[in-house]
């Protein structure tokens, strides 16, 4: 009987041995986004390709993505590094990646891999490139680029008569805002023609911020982050933002507590034919209300013919720096700009493209009118795209400058009042006197 | 060898460790770490020169503590309130039910409760509070509309408070009705030989005997109320002007919205502290009246 046991454990053992051997050979990098690759969206189902095509591509490493709540995840991930428990890979927000940098949280990618591969960086050489390099190191990568904007429903625009390119100046805006608006018989508004947020979210006040961008040449801030919003700019923008609510009438009062996704699912239900939103996500709405219904445009401005300023965001992807596996981290990194990625997040994520050469090789599929987003997008950024100073902690700047509008949507304080309070609180909160 | 004390052993001592071990880990110990995060300098998450109490003063004495704190206990006293009196009248009307009536009714008041906070918050968004929800479209369907119980700082309280009533009356109505049935029916049968009203009974036996049970309860719901932080951050976003930011979603905002972790651990390690002391006294409470009964 014990001989048996002997012989049985022996043959365990040997059929156990190489699955060990095996599975110690084999690395887990752990990614940390906000997307689910086992997700519906268009962007989750790019990232489920692009991951599995990496696995096949290198033997022995697998993707393992633990999904993030995208408000939560950079901070998360500065407290995880404090205690050496960080992933391998992170998606950084835009406003929080200057932090991450100057923490020492992020490695070089140039050391770990562009160093030696000039060509791919003169392809992949952006804003949100640029963005990410510091004293000569290539921190990260940017993934779901992006834009502010208006969203607006193609179909509906067609239907009213509106070509996307009248829409020249603010006052433009106001009037095929109001021309979209539809009402019932007894005067309610059945249809907004241009819906805005005003909840304390981390996206909002767009229309505010276009008007003080182009008023004051892009000074919203100093280079250290100090506020510059309670001025003559920031009050038209202030009054602009809550006259299309009051006395235009094209924008809802109830978005007072609305999240940008409370407006999107008003968009959705068919309650807006404009909104402020993002470029990467009209993909999803696409899914919702049908591929050739919903379009993208840049903001317009007092001078006609040239959009605002507005502010771009991507998630930046990086390798962290204390990572195990910084090699490998590095090399999945750079295969998500890769160009055979970059052409899946484009044709099925719906993203800008990254790369110059997937933007010439995907000219026909970026004419499709279909995609006119990703192209209005993209040229949006090339001419009026804002970035935030890197090196400044502006983190929450959007909540002041809404409850400023909220204050003056309410009637509990003038513009001016409302900004020098916000613009006093905020700098207050950042240390500035 | 075995420990042996009055009413103590090392046997005991092995079937409550696993559960004292997950409170140290889960609740002390996150709680001492944040004291002393909260006594130095954050850099970037990692706890640097030592700054004693100047933290507690910059978030207590910063000029919007005031209101957060005013419109917490609006908040509390309000939900708590409005609780009590609706769960209440709910279990007195329960306790006169029978069968599957009963059973019935009690299901659908404790419902809420049951599903979880998140959930149960979007649900009284999308149903009650959605300018697109089926209450909106009920009440605008009888001429009543239109309907924006957000739009004002007023009515946003009162939402607040009607969505916290609506998520734990399910709770304070088993309490209340458990109190209600153990007060002796001899009592009620008195009192109606006596001559007294319904009105009478009730203000004279009912409520002096449940007592206990509702401050008991008050006590459990304010500790919950307090440490709500999906409720106005799904229901209300603390808005309008901030009007429904309590201290728990001041925390949360702090946070993740401005990222100042250094403001957020010391308000969080204040909250504890009051919570502290609102658990403390519903275990003198409860030990009062073991010792009565």
């Amino acid at each position: 009987m014990r001989r048996r046991c002997k012989l049985l454990t022996a043959l365990a053992l040997c059929v156990a041995l190489p699955s060990f051997a095996a599975q110690a050979q084999d690395k887990t990098l752990r990614l940390w986004t906000f997307l689910n690759p086992n997700g519906t969206e268009a962007r989750e189902n790019a990232l489920k390709q692009i991951i599995a095509k990496f696995e096949a591509a290198h033997p022995g490493v697998k993707v393992q993505v633990e999904q993030q709540v995208w408000t939560q995840m950079t901070p998360k991930f500065l407290a995880a590094h404090a205690s050496g428990t960080a992933p391998d890979v992170i998606w950084v927000h835009s406003e929080m990646l200057g932090k991450a940098i100057s923490g020492n949280t992020l490695a070089d990618l140039n050391k770990l891999y562009f160093a030696s591969r000039s060509d791919d960086g003169a392809d992949l050489d952006n804003v949100f490139w640029q963005f990410s390099q510091k004293d000569g190191a290539q921190y990260s990568v940017a993934l779901t680029s992006g834009i502010f904007g208006l969203v607006y429903r193609m179909d509906l625009f067609e239907k009213a008569g509106i070509k996307p390119d009248s829409i020249r100046t603010w006052a433009d805006l106001e009037q095929a805002a109001a021309k979209l608006t539809t009402r019932s018989t007894d005067g309610n508004v059945t249809r907004w023609g241009l819906c805005q947020h005003f909840g304390k979210a981390p996206n909002s006040s767009a229309i505010f911020i276009s008007t003080v961008l182009s008023k004051t040449g892009g000074k919203m801030f100093s280079s250290e982050g100090k506020a510059d919003w309670a001025n003559p700019a920031g009050e038209e923008g202030l009054r602009r933002v809550v006259d299309l609510v009051q006395k235009a009438k094209v924008s809802p009062p109830d978005a007072i507590n609305w999240t940008e996704d409370d407006m999107y699912d008003q968009f959705a239900a068919d309650r807006c034919a404009m909104a402020t939103g993002f470029s990467s996500r009209v993909a999803r709405l696409q899914q919702t209300l049908g591929k050739d219904k919903v379009g993208f445009m840049g903001y317009p401005s007092d001078d006609p013919g040239k959009p605002s300023p507005q502010i771009v965001n991507a998630w930046f992807e990086s390798v962290w720096s204390k990572g195990k596996n910084t090699k490998e981290a590095a090399e999945f990194v750079a295969y998500t700009v890769s160009p055979e990625a970059d052409r899946i997040w484009v044709t099925v994520g719906g993203t800008i493209p990254n790369r110059k050469s997937t933007l010439k090789e995907l000219q026909d599929f970026l004419a499709k009118p279909e995609n006119q987003y990703l192209g209005a997008a993209a040229e949006y950024i090339q001419k009026a795209g804002w970035f935030p100073p890197i090196d400044a902690d502006i983190a929450g700047y959007r909540d002041f400058i809404n409850v400023a509008i909220q204050k003056v949507l309410t009637g509990q304080a003038t513009p001016k009042d409302a900004l020098e309070e916000a613009q006093s609180g905020y700098n207050r909160k950042h240390g500035f006197k | 060898m075995i420990l042996r004390t009055r009413n103590f052993s090392g046997e005991t001592l092995v079937f409550v460790l696993p559960a004292i071990l997950l409170l140290v880990l889960l609740l002390y110990l996150p709680a001492v770490l944040g004291f002393y995060y909260s006594l130095h300098e954050l850099e970037g998450m990692v706890p640097g020169s030592y700054s004693g109490l100047s933290n507690y003063q910059a978030v207590i004495g910063a000029p919007e503590f005031i209101d957060v704190a005013k419109r917490t206990l609006v908040y509390i006293v309000g939900a708590v309130s409005l609780t009590l009196v609706a769960a209440t009248g709910i279990a007195l009307a329960v306790n006169t039910l029978t069968g599957p009536l009963a059973t019935a009714v009690q299901i659908g008041v404790i419902l809420p409760w049951a599903v979880s906070s998140v959930v149960g918050a979007l649900m009284f968004r999308w149903v009650y509070v959605s300018d697109i929800g089926l209450f909106a479209y009920a009440i605008e369907s009888l001429g009543l509309g239109p309907y924006r119980p957000l739009a004002g700082p007023v009515s946003g309280m009162l939402t607040l408070i009607a969505s916290a009533c609506w998520k734990k009356l399910g709770f304070a109505v088993i309490m209340i009705l458990a109190g209600i049935k153990s007060i002796p029916a001899d009592y009620h049968d008195a009192a109606r030989a006596d001559g007294a009203t319904p009105w009478q009974a009730f203000r004279e036996v009912t409520l002096p005997l449940l007592a206990g049970p509702l401050i008991i309860c008050s006590v459990v719901l304010a500790i919950a109320d307090l440490n709500t932080v999906e409720l106005p951050l799904i229901v209300t976003n603390g808005g309008p002007v901030e009007s429904t930011t309590i201290l728990p979603l001041s925390i949360y905002s702090l946070a993740f919205s401005q990222f100042d972790f250094q403001g957020a651990i010391t308000l969080a390690v204040f909250m504890f502290a009051v919570n502290v002391v609102l658990v403390a006294s519903y275990v003198s409470i409860t030990q009062r009246r073991a010792t009565h009964a």
